[in-house]
C-alpha cells in the first residue's frame, strides 16, 4: 500500500475528462482537476447527470476516462484499479446483495476477495455489522432489509477491507430522517475516529453542510467551485452581494436611505415592513455602520440573511446557466 | 495473480451454491430426475422381461433403454440447462449487486469467468446425479450386470450429456446476458428451445418433403425403386436442416443416424436382424474406436455450440457498461 501523508492528497485528478459516444460527443466530465486531503470529508454536490456518480466510477476504476488522470490512495486510476479497490470501500447507488444470502454470508463472500484469514474476517463481519447497529440481523438474509438496513448493510459491506477511502454514493437517498441522521453520524464517527477519507455525493445541502469538511459542486460536467461551506458561501457573496434587514433608531427611515444609497459598496437599499432591506457587496457591513453613526443613528438591528448551502448551490448553478 | 485465481473460484462457489439452495432449480431437477428415474424403472422392466440378446432390430433391451434416456434427455435435460442459467447476468445486472461486486477487487473478466464454472460445475453434478441414479434404477430393476466396456460408454454418455447441456446452459447465459428483464431472457430461451427440440424436425421434414415432392412418412413402395430413393432424399435434407439443433447430434451421437420411421428396422429385413450401420454409442457390436470415427463431427459440433455461445456471452459482459 503506498504511504500517503497526512497533507498529500489521497485523492487527486488532472484534467479528468469523460466522454460517451461514438465520436465522444457527449462529454460528462469535462477536465475535472480536484483533490482531496487525507481524512477530509469531502462533499460532491451537483444536479442530476452533472457527472457526480460518472466521476466515482472513474475513480474506483469502472469506467476508463477518455482524457486526463487521476490517483486515489497513490494509485492511479487506469492502471492500479485492483489496488485502488483494495484500499478503499464502495457504497454505490443503487446497491444491491445477494437476498437469499444472510447479512453474515453476504459479507463473508465480500471478504473472501481480499487477502483476510478466516478468523479476522469472522470477527470483522461481527464488529462492522454491530457498527452500523445490525447485530441483531446478522443471520437474517438481507432479502428481508428496510432500505434503511440496506443503506447501513451497504456501509458494512464497503467497510469490510478496512479502507483508507470511503466512496459514498447517495448514503441516505430513501430513508427516513432518523436513519439518515444515524448514517451521518456512522460517517463523522468513521472519518474523526478511524482517519477514513471520505468521497460523498448527495442532493441533500444540509447533509453535506453538516458533515462535509469540503464541497465540490459540480454541473454539466465541469467543478463549479471547491471550498468550505463558508468558503463557497463568500464566494457566492461575493457576486450576488450580501443582504442585510437593518433597524435604526433617532432617524427617520427615509434619511437612513437616502444617506446609505450613495455609499461606496451598497448595491440597493429599500424600506421593507418597517425595517430597511440592504444590498451590499461583502465586507460593506463596517462602511454602513460608520455611516449611520455619522448620521447621529443608532443600530437597534443589523442582520444579515444567512445564505444556506441549497441558496448557495443554486446560486452558482444559476450562474452557470 | 494467485488472488486473481482464488476471486474467480470465490465466485464460481457462490454461483455454485446459489444453484443449490435455489428452489426454483430444485423444481425443475425434481421434474427431471422423476421422468429419467421412470424412465430407468421402466427400461430396468423391459429389459428383465426380454431375451437377453434379443430386442429390436438387433438392438438389445439395455441399448434401447439408453436410447429412450437420450431422447428424454435431450428435451427435459436442455430445459434444466436453461433454468440454471436465464437469469445468471440479468438477474445480477438488475439488482445491483454486480454494482457491489465490481467495486471489490475483482475485474469483470474474473465475475464472468467464475459465474460460468460455477454454472457448469453444478450442471456436472446434475448429469452426474441424474444419470447415475436413473442408470443405477435401470440396472438394479433389470438384474443385469454391465461390462466394464459398457461402463465405460456410459461414462462417455454423461460427457456427451454434459456438453449438451452446456450448450443449452451456454445459450441462456448469452441471452441473460443481453437482455434488460429475466422474464425476456427466459422466454427468448424457451423459444429457442421450443424450436430447436419440438419444432424443428416437423419444420424440417415437412420443408424437406416439399422439396422432395415425398410428403409420405412411412409408405416406401417396393414397387417403385424412386419412391425409396426419394425417401432418403428427403431425410437427408431434412437431417441437414435438423443440425442447426445440438439434440439432433447428440441424438445421433447416442443412437445413431436419424432415419424417418425406418431407424430400426432394415429393409426387407426381420425385427431382430443386426443392422450394418452402428447404432449409436451403446450399439456394443462396434467398437468405441468404430463409434468416434463415425461420429466426430457431431462430437465436434456438441462441443463448439457451448464454446461459442459462452464466448459470445463472456464478450459482451466485457463490453457492456453492466453498472447500473
Amino acid at each position: 500500500m503506498n504511504e500517503i501523508n497526512q497533507n498529500e492528497n489521497i485523492i487527486e485528478t488532472i484534467n479528468l475528462t469523460k466522454s460517451f459516444g461514438k465520436k465522444n460527443e457527449l462529454v460528462a466530465v469535462d477536465s475535472l482537476n480536484l483533490s482531496v486531503k487525507k481524512g477530509e470529508v469531502f462533499g460532491f454536490v451537483g444536479p442530476n447527470g452533472a457527472g457526480k456518480t460518472t466521476t466515482m466510477k472513474m475513480l474506483i476504476g469502472l469506467l476508463e476516462p477518455t482524457g486526463g488522470s487521476g490517483k486515489v490512495a497513490g494509485f492511479d486510476i487506469v492502471r492500479e484499479v485492483i489496488k485502488i479497490r483494495e484500499a478503499t470501500g464502495v457504497l454505490p447507488e443503487p446497491a444491491g446483495y445477494y437476498d437469499n444470502l444472510t447479512a453474515r454470508q453476504n459479507l463473508r463472500f465480500y471478504a473472501k476477495l481480499y487477502d483476510i484469514d478466516e478468523k479476522t474476517r469472522e470477527m470483522r463481519i461481527v464488529d462492522l455489522l454491530e457498527l452500523v447497529g445490525l447485530s441483531r440481523a446478522i443471520d437474517q438474509r438481507t432479502g428481508g432489509f428496510s432500505t434503511g438496513m440496506r443503506k447501513r448493510f451497504g456501509l458494512a459491506q464497503a467497510l469490510i477491507n478496512e479502507p483508507n477511502v470511503l466512496f459514498l454514493d447517495e448514503p441516505t437517498s430513501g430513508i427516513d430522517p432518523l436513519g439518515a441522521q444515524m448514517m451521518r453520524d456512522l460517517i463523522k464517527k468513521l472519518s474523526k475516529e478511524k482517519g477514513v477519507t471520505v468521497f460523498l455525493s448527495s442532493h441533500s445541502m444540509a447533509e453535506v453542510e453538516e458533515i462535509c469538511d469540503r464541497i465540490g459542486v459540480i454541473a454539466r460536467g465541469k467543478l463549479l467551485a471547491v471550498g468550505t461551506v463558508k468558503e463557497l458561501r463568500d464566494k457566492v457573496r461575493e457576486k450576488v452581494g450580501v443582504r442585510y434587514a437593518l433597524e435604526v433608531q433617532d432617524l427617520p427611515v427615509q434619511r437612513v436611505i437616502e444617506g446609505l444609497k450613495e455609499l461606496k459598496g451598497v448595491r440597493s437599499v429599500e424600506s421593507v415592513n418597517g425595517h430597511i432591506s440592504l444590498l451590499t457587496d461583502l465586507g460593506a457591513r463596517i462602511g454602513i455602520a460608520t455611516a449611520i453613526k455619522s448620521m447621529g443613528g443608532t443600530i437597534s438591528m443589523f442582520e444579515e440573511e444567512r445564505m444556506d448551502l441549497q441558496r448557495v448551490f443554486l446560486k452558482l448553478i444559476e450562474e452557470m446557466a | 495473480m494467485k488472488r486473481n485465481i482464488e476471486n474467480v473460484f470465490v465466485i464460481a462457489q457462490k454461483e455454485f451454491a446459489d444453484s443449490l439452495w435455489s428452489p426454483r432449480f430444485y423444481l425443475i431437477l425434481g421434474v427431471f430426475m422423476i421422468a429419467l428415474l421412470v424412465n430407468g424403472y421402466q427400461a430396468g422392466q423391459n429389459i428383465s422381461g426380454m431375451p437377453r440378446m434379443g430386442g429390436f432390430g438387433g438392438l438389445s433391451p439395455l441399448t434401447m433403454g439408453f436410447m429412450n434416456f437420450a431422447s428424454q434427455m435431450s428435451m427435459l435435460g436442455s430445459l434444466t440447462a436453461i433454468i440454471l442459467g436465464f437469469d445468471a447476468i440479468v438477474k445480477e445486472r438488475k439488482s445491483g449487486s454486480l454494482n457491489v461486486l465490481l467495486t471489490h477487487p475483482v475485474y469483470r473478466d474474473q465475475v464472468i469467468t467464475g459465474k460460468l464454472i460455477g454454472m457448469m460445475i453444478m450442471l456436472g453434478f446434475v448429469v452426474f446425479i441424474a444419470v447415475g441414479a436413473s442408470m443405477g434404477v435401470m440396472l438394479g430393476v433389470s438384474g443385469i450386470t454391465i461390462s466394464a466396456e459398457f461402463i465405460g460408454r456410459i461414462i462417455v454418455f454423461i460427457i456427451l450429456a454434459f456438453l449438451f447441456m452446456l450448450g443449452y446452459l451456454a445459450l441462456s447465459v448469452a441471452l441473460s446476458t443481453f437482455t434488460k428483464e429475466s422474464s425476456d431472457s427466459l422466454i427468448y430461451s424457451i423459444v429457442v428451445w421450443l424450436v430447436l427440440g419440438l419444432l424443428l424436425s416437423p419444420i424440417a421434414y415437412t420443408a424437406a418433403g416439399i422439396i422432395t415432392g415425398e410428403q409420405k412418412m412411412f409408405e416406401v413402395s417396393s414397387d417403385d425403386p424412386s419412391s425409396m430413393e426419394k425417401m432418403e432424399k428427403r431425410d437427408k435434407i431434412a437431417r441437414d436442416i435438423m443440425s442447426i439443433s445440438p439434440s439432433t447430434h447428440f441424438i445421433e451421437l447416442v443412437t445413431g443416424p436419424q432415419k424417418s420411421g425406418i431407424q430400426f428396422i432394415a429393409p426387407g429385413g426381420r425385427p431382430d436382424e443386426k443392422p450394418s450401420e452402428m447404432q449409436g454409442l451403446f450399439d456394443t457390436g462396434f467398437t468405441f474406436g468404430y463409434w468416434l470415427e463415425q461420429n466426430w463431427v457431431n462430437l465436434i459440433v456438441l462441443m463448439v455450440i457451448p464454446v461459442i455461445l459462452l464466448l459470445m456471452s463472456y464478450m459482451a459482459f466485457m463490453r457492456q457498461d453492466i453498472t447500473l
